[in-house]
């Protein structure tokens, strides 16, 4: 087996990130704080979220992936505003019956089912692009 | 002050590449001032919906030089550096239903771009949240 030992890895012009073929990457991710002025702390890929109500945003993405048939990933932590007792799951929204091509939105609820508003709600996306 | 990505470069990669790069060189992400607060007309009912750009694609568009332009959001070419309000202009039309802002809506207003910090953060009766129709009112959510 070889292996490779590298400190750079960059495209043929030597400035830009290598194109993945036959390899699977994250194409987009975030991560909102749900409190307060609602926004993200970090992202790649997604140009805005809209607050939809409690627990309900909508991640817009930079870059359109291909088609809706993409997939998720998402995880979230209620610090700051409820007790860490309590589980919480990021859902697509049943308003949005499938993601589309260029959002994707979420809502958080609780153990019990009610929507509420997480410190930490991360998100993200694997799948073709535009 | 020297853009670290150059039009001719940007047009050589695709926009997802563009990110990545402009954050490998160190493009700094801008915390927004401002969001989107909208109507949905096809929910009248529903509570307003606040939109907030992401900080680096903020930052992107305050560099200019990577976003496509917004009437063709899908095609080539780059627009130049836009300031946050014009960046807000630009993510109405491109994150907000047409519907909202393209469409007569007589004397009802549908939208409002506002500073984030005239937004409650206090998220009691976030359900019944709406967007004034008092015009007199300046930056009102």
């Amino acid at each position: 087996m070889s292996e490779l030992k590298i400190a750079t890895l960059s495209d043929k012009a030597g400035t830009g990130p290598v194109t993945l073929t036959g390899q699977v990457a994250v194409k987009a991710w975030g991560n909102l704080n749900g409190l307060g002025a609602i926004a993200y702390r970090n992202s790649f890929n997604i140009s805005s979220v809209t607050d939809n109500g409690t627990g309900d945003y909508t991640h817009t993405f930079t870059n359109p992936m291909a088609d809706a048939n993409y997939s998720s990933f998402g995880a979230t932590n209620g610090t700051g505003s409820v007790s860490s007792t309590n589980t919480y799951s990021p859902w697509i929204h049943a308003g949005q019956a499938i993601p589309t091509a260029s959002t994707y939105r979420t809502i958080s609820m609780s153990g019990g089912g009610t929507p509420i508003d997480v410190g930490f709600l991360h998100v993200g996306m694997v799948g073709d692009l535009a | 002050m020297t853009p670290i990505m150059t039009r001719d470069e940007a047009l050589t990669l695709n926009l997802w590449q563009r990110e990545i790069t402009l954050t490998q060189r160190g493009l700094k992400p801008a915390c927004p001032r401002y969001c989107i607060v909208w109507e949905d007309p096809d929910d009248p009912d529903a509570p307003v919906h606040v939109t907030t750009p992401s900080p680096m694609w903020l930052a992107m568009a305050m560099h200019g030089n990577v976003l496509p332009p917004v009437s063709a959001h899908e095609h080539d070419g780059v627009i130049h550096a836009l300031t946050e309000e014009q960046a807000m202009e630009y993510l109405l039309q491109k994150d907000v239903p047409a519907a909202v802002w393209s469409l007569p809506t007589g004397n009802r207003r549908r939208f409002v771009i506002t500073k984030r910090a005239l937004v409650p953060t206090d998220r009691q009766y976030r359900n019944a949240w709406l967007l004034t129709q008092n015009k007199e009112i300046k930056n009102a959510a």
